[in-house]
């Protein structure tokens, strides 16, 4: 897997499989909605296998994931 | 044509098993017996055919035999797949398409590389979906978008190659989009690529590279060697020459642009951009040429020239097309290289044998049937004829044929003018004991005095060539592309023979550069000058109306006269084979076919031509009047387009779905930027028009745009181009953007009259009123065409009412509810495409529908319909369809009953 050796996790990081709306919504540039698709895909489909998985969701852009990729982890 | 054709024998056998086996095919098509079946019917014919094969009835068993081997190949080829095959896993709904699945697969070529991206061909093997890991099977495409320098450098470093095995995590899609009458299948179109899914890939890191497989080195440095050849193509030419020359050489038209391929298609000249036959014969006989040099061993010839051209078929990509016509190539060569050469004919038939016998479905593609049409139409028709001409024209007495042609003077004179040489004549009449004198033609010296005599020969046998193709080809290009191009017999001889010599300089630019850059400028400018002229001349000609034309097809029974067009041109190419100019009129009867007279002839022709002008003149081709009101929804995705037909006849189309975006593509950023437009088909063009041909329309009497979106207005100009329009009516003054000009100029430049009409108009087409209920009437330039500015029409007929609402938002709702009586509705197709910014629950109430259409795509990227809107509409009482579902939603009406009718269930509901 490109890169993910390489990301330094920040201590608070969250796990997106299991972190509640509220908890998502929390994370830069993504707000109640799409906190709310993170979830829906989760329920959906099941659980994320990687951080990087999170790009499936609609409306997670390549960009938005750079921001965020050190504050969430898959467990 | 020399040797006797002994009256019982026929001189392409393969031809007649060919026949036999696709008649085969043809009738298991229809009849889907077991295979075991067709392998007892087979058995039994050859038994019987042993038996009595001293008998000349044997033959029948022969042919049956072949017509039951026909069936049992498709039988077979059409056995249930594998359990794991994708296609199967999506067909039987076991994950649904366009979900999320992480795959893992092995490349089959190196990633294609496409303006603003790159295609990969994954061999599948394993899956992992909703956590669930399965074992899969199959091909699958995914595009890979590179928008930008950092993505692309991400994707360079994961270093995808031929036979790398990666995982990767995207949304597959196998499904059908557009569902009406006349739009091509997207499922059936993979299926014949072998594709049993698509996807996107979103970001490179959704891939993830495992190992490189063994590959078969030499492939592999083919695959190098085209993929290099396509970025120094791309880097070297403007965008119009790279994408002709990387399309027509290297097989990849994602290089293409639109403008480009436009022109192509107009002058019905696209063929030359998809590698096929023509190219395959081209480049085959070049290299038999150059190895001609070297060896005059006729099997050497033929195994070097083989080679290679297989080698360029394999680096193409090997599809389909390529392979049937460098399979067709080879044989022929083969033929040759055995000294068999037997007549072309037997050649063409044992080919098509083979070709379907690998895949017998393939009959049923639009690609083998034009290639076999094609290569049938230059054998059977055009080489005979040309052939007889010359030997007509060249006429001196000789043993075999002691006396003149049996031929018209006019004809004769036309042949001798061609083909008769006067110097060769006087060379032979000076070594011999006897003395004629011959009279030719009074045109010749006059041609010969001037050297013109082997150009024009040249000339007339290229126009006939071109032009018996394009009448033999006639009805597949109206039924698969609804396109006549009369042009095209002239702009194939130019293209031809341009793109020939563009694609030399081409090639030899590419080498100088390697070199020095500066040396291959003249060559680079010269291959720019040549494309120039190869895109700017039949432009020229096809912007004139009559030279590429646009034509509906006939529906129902009246189809089968595409087919029964082939009656007369086969009939006519059998009289051509046993005409004998030479033999005298006494002689005739000696021939088994005494019914081929001049009157039959006349007749055949005559036949024939009726069929031609049928075609295309199309008489009685729409649908027959029924006295009905019939409104049809059609499933654009994305977007509005309702045809109205009034109970005479007459039809209006109320806007015309469309694309968002253009998908510009930006090639190179900075300096010389380049900015390429795909080719790729616009909804008003895949979807609107092809619904009309297929239905048998030419005209449209109106259109009416409810206001300056593109997914509303779009396709109108497609439509505006392409059918005979009498009136355009619009709301307000409408809105400046890119999609309203191209409408305005198509408008101007078809000489079409734009009306705008405003609350209060009452507008009647036969016994149909259309009340006008919104926008209000304002002049002004500031009354923008926006949502709320959109027209609102009622279509009232009889007790029955339907009603029209664009995109107006809650405020145009609020202002209509002034008037509640005015939106009492039988049909109302919802306001947005069933966004919560419309559909109050006061409108809803005032509308008392019984049916609620929602005009919008399966996946709409706004997440229309909204849910709350849905359920709005359903708790006031109403049946709400959706044209993304259901297709095609047709509602009818005499005036007093009301029909439902989608296109995805056949279903009536009343």
């Amino acid at each position: 897997m490109p890169n993910t050796n390489e990301i330094q996790l920040s201590a608070s990081a969250i796990d997106i499989n299991t972190a509640s709306a509220e908890e998502l919504a929390r994370l830069p540039n993504i707000g109640r909605q799409k906190a709310q698709e993170i979830i829906k895909h989760r329920e959906k489909f099941g659980r994320f296998r990687k951080p990087e998985h999170i790009l499936l969701v609609g409306g997670i852009s390549d960009e938005l994931f750079q921001k965020v990729k050190t504050l969430i982890k898959v467990e | 044509m020399a040797k006797p054709a002994l009256a019982n024998f026929t001189l392409s056998p393969l031809l007649w098993l060919f026949v036999c086996f696709a008649s085969g095919i043809l009738t298991a098509s229809f009849l889907s017996l077991d295979w075991r079946i067709y392998l007892a019917i087979c058995v039994a014919a050859v038994i019987l055919n042993i038996i009595f094969i001293k008998q000349k009835f044997a033959l029948i068993y022969l042919s049956m035999a072949f017509i039951a081997v026909g069936g049992l190949f498709f039988q077979v080829e059409n056995q249930p797949m594998a359990e794991n095959r994708l296609k199967r896993i999506y067909d039987e709904n076991l994950i649904n398409s366009g979900d999320p699945i992480e795959i893992t697969g092995v490349l089959q070529t190196k990633p294609e590389l496409a303006a603003g991206g790159f295609f990969l061909v994954l061999k599948t093997e394993k899956a992992i979906y909703k956590n669930s890991e399965m074992e899969i099977s199959g091909k699958v495409r995914l595009f890979a978008a590179a928008s930008n320098e950092m993505i692309r450098r991400e994707y360079e470093r994961i270093n995808l190659s031929y036979g790398s095995r990666i995982r990767v995590a995207c949304a597959l899609r196998r499904e059908d989009d557009f569902l009406n009458a006349g739009v091509v299948s997207r499922i059936r179109l993979l299926d014949q690529k072998q594709i049993d899914a698509t996807g996107n890939i979103k970001s490179p890191l959704l891939i993830e590279k495992i190992e490189d497989t063994k590959t078969f080195a030499p492939l592999a440095w083919l695959y190098d060697r085209r993929h290099n050849l396509i970025i120094e193509f791309s880097n070297n030419f403007s965008v119009s020459t790279a994408g002709v020359l990387i399309a027509s050489l290297l097989g990849n038209g994602y290089f293409l642009d639109k403008p480009t391929a436009e022109v192509f298609r107009d002058g019905g000249t696209f063929h030359i951009l998809v590698i096929s036959g023509l190219h395959i014969t081209f480049v085959g006989g070049l290299t038999l040429l150059f190895v001609q040099f070297f060896t005059n061993k006729r099997f050497s010839q033929f195994i070097i020239a083989a080679s290679f051209l297989w080698a360029y078929a394999v680096a193409v990509g090997a599809d389909v097309p390529v392979v049937r016509a460098a399979l067709m190539f080879t044989i022929l060569l083969f033929s040759q290289a055995i000294h068999r050469s037997g007549t072309l004919l037997n050649a063409l038939g044992f080919c098509a044998l083979i070709l379907l016998i690998w895949r017998p479905s393939d009959i049923f593609t639009q690609s083998f049937q034009l290639t076999f049409v094609s290569v049938a139409a230059i054998v059977a028709i055009a080489f005979p004829l040309i052939e007889k001409l010359r030997a007509v024209g060249s006429w001196s007495p000789t043993s075999d044929a002691p006396f003149p042609p049996q031929v018209s003077a006019h004809l004769k004179g036309f042949c001798e003018m061609l083909y008769w040489r006067e110097a060769v004549w006087k060379k032979e009449a000076a070594r011999r004991l006897w003395a004629a004198n011959l009279f030719k033609s009074p045109y010749l010296k006059w041609l010969e005095s001037r050297n013109l005599k082997s150009f024009a020969a040249f000339v007339f046998e290229a126009i006939t060539v071109s032009l018996i193709v394009q009448i033999c080809l006639l009805p597949l290009l109206i039924v698969y592309f609804h396109r006549f191009s009369p042009i095209s017999v002239l702009t194939n001889l130019w293209v031809g023979i341009i793109i020939a010599l563009e694609s030399f300089a081409a090639i030899a630019a590419i080498f100088l550069v390697q070199i020095n850059d500066i040396l291959a400028l003249p060559l680079i400018k010269l291959t720019e000058i040549l494309n120039w002229l190869l895109v700017f001349v039949p432009n020229f000609f096809t912007d004139n109306s009559w030279a590429n034309l646009r034509l509906p097809t006939y529906s129902g029974a009246l189809r089968a006269i595409y087919i029964l067009y082939f009656v007369p041109v086969i009939l006519l190419a059998f009289v051509l084979h046993h005409w004998k100019p030479f033999a005298l009129k006494s002689k005739i009867s000696i021939s088994n076919f005494k019914f081929f007279t001049d009157k039959f002839v006349r007749i055949a022709s005559g036949v024939l031509l009726s069929l031609v002008l049928l075609i295309i003149f199309h008489p009685s081709s729409s649908p027959p009047i029924d006295g009905r009101l019939h409104i049809d929804f059609l499933d654009v995705g994305q977007g509005d387009a309702a045809f109205i037909r009034f109970p005479n006849g007459e039809t209006m189309l109320v806007d015309g779905g469309g694309r968002r975006n253009f998908n510009l593509v930006n090639l190179r950023a900075g300096e010389e930027a380049k900015i390429f437009e795909p080719d790729t088909r616009t909804v008003g063009e895949a979807v609107v028009s092809q619904y009309f041909w297929e239905k048998g329309y030419a005209q449209i009497d109106y259109m009416t745009a409810t206001h300056a979106d593109a997914d509303h207005i779009q396709g109108l100009s497609d439509v505006a181009e392409n059918f005979q329009i009498r009136a355009a009516f619009f709301g307000r003054t409408l809105a400046e953007n890119t999609e309203l000009a191209e409408l305005n100029s198509k408008l101007t430049k078809g000489n079409i009259e734009s009306l705008t009409v405003a609350r209060g108009d009452v507008l009647t087409f036969d016994k149909v009123r259309i009340e006008v209920l919104n926008p209000s009437r304002d002049d002004s330039p500031e009354a923008i065409s926006d949502n709320n500015g959109s027209l609102v029409l009622r279509v009232i007929y009889g007790d029955r009412k339907f009603l029209l609402t664009g995109d107006i938002e809650r405020e145009t709702e609020r202002e209509l509810l002034n008037a509640p009586e005015f939106l009492q509705t039988d049909v109302l197709k919802v306001a947005h495409h069933g966004s919560r910014t419309s559909s109050t629950l006061d409108f809803i109430n005032a509308a008392q529908t019984k049916v609620a259409v929602i005009s919008v795509g399966k996946d709409s990227p706004y997440g229309h319909p909204h849910e709350e809107v849905v359920e709005r509409w359903k708790n006031a009482g109403a049946r709400v369809l959706t044209t993304g579902e259901n297709g095609t939603i047709s509602v009818s009406t005499d005036g007093q009953d009301l029909q439902l009718k989608t296109y995805n269930k056949e279903k009536i509901y009343r």
